[in-house]
């Protein structure tokens, strides 16, 4: 038992076996594929299979479907291709060696529309053609134009369409790709040229009145001219976004790279911040995952874009490999993050409380005034944090002064660190450290506290004066930035406390030295 | 240089000869050339005739009408044009020529 296909060949219907339907299909691909640069072919074409049908019918007398055997014969009768003697192969052959002899010489090309490359009419690619540059150049050009001169640049290329023929024949795909603009080919060019003006008339006035009277393919030529024109439409608009696309993921992907490849990368590596506080995240490694994690997302804009623009494919298996390396780097940045925040994840507290022996009954207070420039500082958690010799120094620890509960003045240092586990953390509290100088009744404080150690991890130091009743302080104006939100029993601002005596009372510090 | 280049290249000049020479007796369809082209062994397979046909027809050389067949589809009837005449008339003179032309060179040859 055999299935059948059937088909039209030449207005008739014939049914076919489906074996001997793939050879006839395939004889007729290779007709076609031997006629294509005709400029008849499909007439020669349709006499063809015209003469197959009338073969066909005279085997159908007795049955009904067309064998394997039948299309043998038929085919056997109508020859292959290679044995018709074909002036198109000679030709094509002459026109290669034309091509070898006009190369030596330097012949140059002809404008043709490339409609094999096309986006709407082919201009864009045989405008490159001519120009020899690559399409994508042409239609960004087209697309700057646009910008330039506005809506000219349609009308322009409409008139290009209009104006240039499209590559057809071989020998006109070779022109159009052809060879340089040389003196000595002038003469004859023109001569060419002149023929082909005065056969494109002579070819114009026959499709002219063939189409007009053949309303079908007329009509047919306006519905694809339209169906073209917005299907153009849309593929031009879906260019610039392409165009968009790949400048904006270029400019990105430029920037990672630069960053990456220029050194800016150890410049941002010697930040005090990420030296200091995430040095266990930005190393290289993890500055490659970055880098692929930003990257990859910019190249498959670039590709998208280019697929728009040019209609470039990617396989498959490239677009999974690059998906899975994208994840890949997701994960190990992931990771990275979260070693970082493992670091930070016990706090630990220090109260460290000292004693300020003093004859006195007043101190003055003031703190080291050093005009520091912080060239290296960052900012963290509310201090500044600078290196300082070997170690980190940290600037914007506040001072409170409050009752004391004995007869002494003491100073409470309040120390805060995280760490991987409290263990760690606790040690860290331990290596902040805090200076003051008592000389006589003056008392100075440093402007910092040290960190004895490379990494921030948090540290904190708060400190509280606790003043005995009956005593006095005087608040010296280099205090300024230190004391904060200090209470007194007239409400004053820390701005206005300093440059006053302040006497400790059992309701609080009460200024002696204020006028009202 | 190939042998069949020349070959076909002799054919294919010859062939069109041919053709107009037997659309001069009257009009014929594709596949009565065929069948005597084929007595004269000047063709092998019939696909070699239809490109030839059309583009005879195109330079206006030949021309067609269609006619209605019991036995398959429409078949296309030739027949020589006013041009085509002229043509043939010229190609009957070089052909004399060349007939000559050849005939006296291989003699020579043979004559040696």
């Amino acid at each position: 038992m055999n299935k059948t296909v059937n088909i039209n060949l030449a207005g008739m219907v014939f049914h076919i076996n489906e074996d001997a339907f793939e050879i006839l299909n395939n004889y007729l691909n290779t007709l076609k594929n031997h006629f294509k640069n005709e400029e008849s072919g499909d007439e020669i074409l349709k006499d063809i299979e015209g003469r197959i049908a009338e073969l066909f019918t005279g085997r159908l007398d007795k049955k009904e479907a067309i064998s394997l055997t039948d299309i043998n014969e038929v085919i056997t009768i109508m020859g292959d291709p290679s044995q018709y003697d074909d002036e198109i192969e000679q030709e094509q052959s002459q026109e290669y060696q034309h091509k070898d002899e006009d190369l030596r010489k330097g012949k140059r090309r002809k404008v043709f529309r490339d409609e094999e490359d096309r986006m709407i009419g082919g201009v864009c690619s045989g405008l490159a053609n001519y120009f020899d540059i690559s399409v994508f150049w042409s239609r960004i050009i087209f697309i700057g134009m646009l910008f330039l001169i506005g809506p000219g640049a349609p009308f322009l290329y409409l008139m290009f369409w209009i104006a240039l023929p499209s590559a057809k024949t071989t020998a006109e795909k070779l022109e159009m790709k052809g060879e340089k603009v040389n003196i000595n080919n002038i003469e004859k060019n023109i001569k060419d040229e002149l023929n082909i003006v005065e056969n494109k008339i002579l070819d114009f006035d026959k499709k002219y009145t063939k189409e007009i009277f053949g309303a079908n393919s007329f009509f047919r030529k306006i519905v694809d001219f339209c169906i073209r024109v917005i299907t153009g439409i849309f593929k031009f608009i879906g260019s610039c976004f392409g165009i968009f696309c790949i400048l904006f993921g270029g400019i990105l992907l430029f920037l990672i790279f630069s960053f990456v490849f220029s050194g800016a990368e150890i410049l941002f590596q010697n930040h005090p911040m990420v030296e200091h506080v995430y040095s266990n995240f930005f190393n290289n490694k993890s500055a490659t995952w970055f880098s692929l994690f930003i990257g990859i997302p910019m190249v498959a804009i670039i590709l998208f874009g280019l697929r728009l623009v040019n209609n470039t494919k990617i396989h498959m298996n490239y677009k999974i490999g690059i998906f899975v390396l994208w994840i890949i780097s997701l994960f190990f940045l992931l990771n990275s993050a979260k070693d970082i925040s493992i670091e930070f994840q016990e706090e630990a507290k220090n109260t460290i409380i000292e004693n300020i022996i003093t004859e006195s009954d007043t101190l003055y207070l003031s703190m080291n005034d050093v005009d520091r420039v912080f060239d290296n500082a960052f900012d963290a958690n509310g201090f500044k944090v600078t290196p300082f010799e070997d170690n980190l120094m940290g600037i914007g620890m506040q001072l409170d002064i409050v009752k004391s509960k004995n007869d002494n003045f003491n100073l409470i240092k309040e120390v805060i660190a995280r760490g991987k586990n409290k263990q760690i953390a606790k040690e860290r509290t331990e290596e902040v450290g805090f200076e003051f100088l008592l000389e006589d009744d003056n008392l100075i404080f440093d402007d910092f506290f040290t960190i004895s150690t490379q990494k921030w991890r948090m540290q904190e130091l708060d400190l509280t004066l606790e003043i005995p009743v009956g005593m006095v302080i005087f608040l010296d104006h280099s205090l300024e930035d230190l004391i904060y939100d200090i209470k007194n029993v007239h409400n004053m601002w820390d701005y206005d406390m300093l440059r006053h005596y302040w006497k400790m009372e059992k309701e609080g510090l009460s200024c002696i030295s204020c006028e009202d | 240089m190939k042998i069949e280049n020349t070959q076909s290249q002799m054919r294919k000049g010859i062939l069109e000869y041919c053709i107009l020479s037997i659309l001069k007796n009257g009009e014929a369809y594709p596949s009565d050339i065929i069948e005597k082209l084929k007595k004269a062994k000047m063709i092998v397979v019939e696909g070699t005739l239809y490109p030839l046909l059309t583009r005879l027809k195109n330079a206006g050389l030949l021309q067609y009408r269609w006619e209605e067949s019991s036995a398959g589809p429409p078949r296309k009837y030739y027949s020589i044009t006013e041009k085509g005449n002229t043509f043939l008339l010229e190609l009957d003179s070089t052909w004399k020529d060349l007939a000559k032309a050849v005939r006296l060179t291989t003699k020579t040859k043979k004559d040696e």
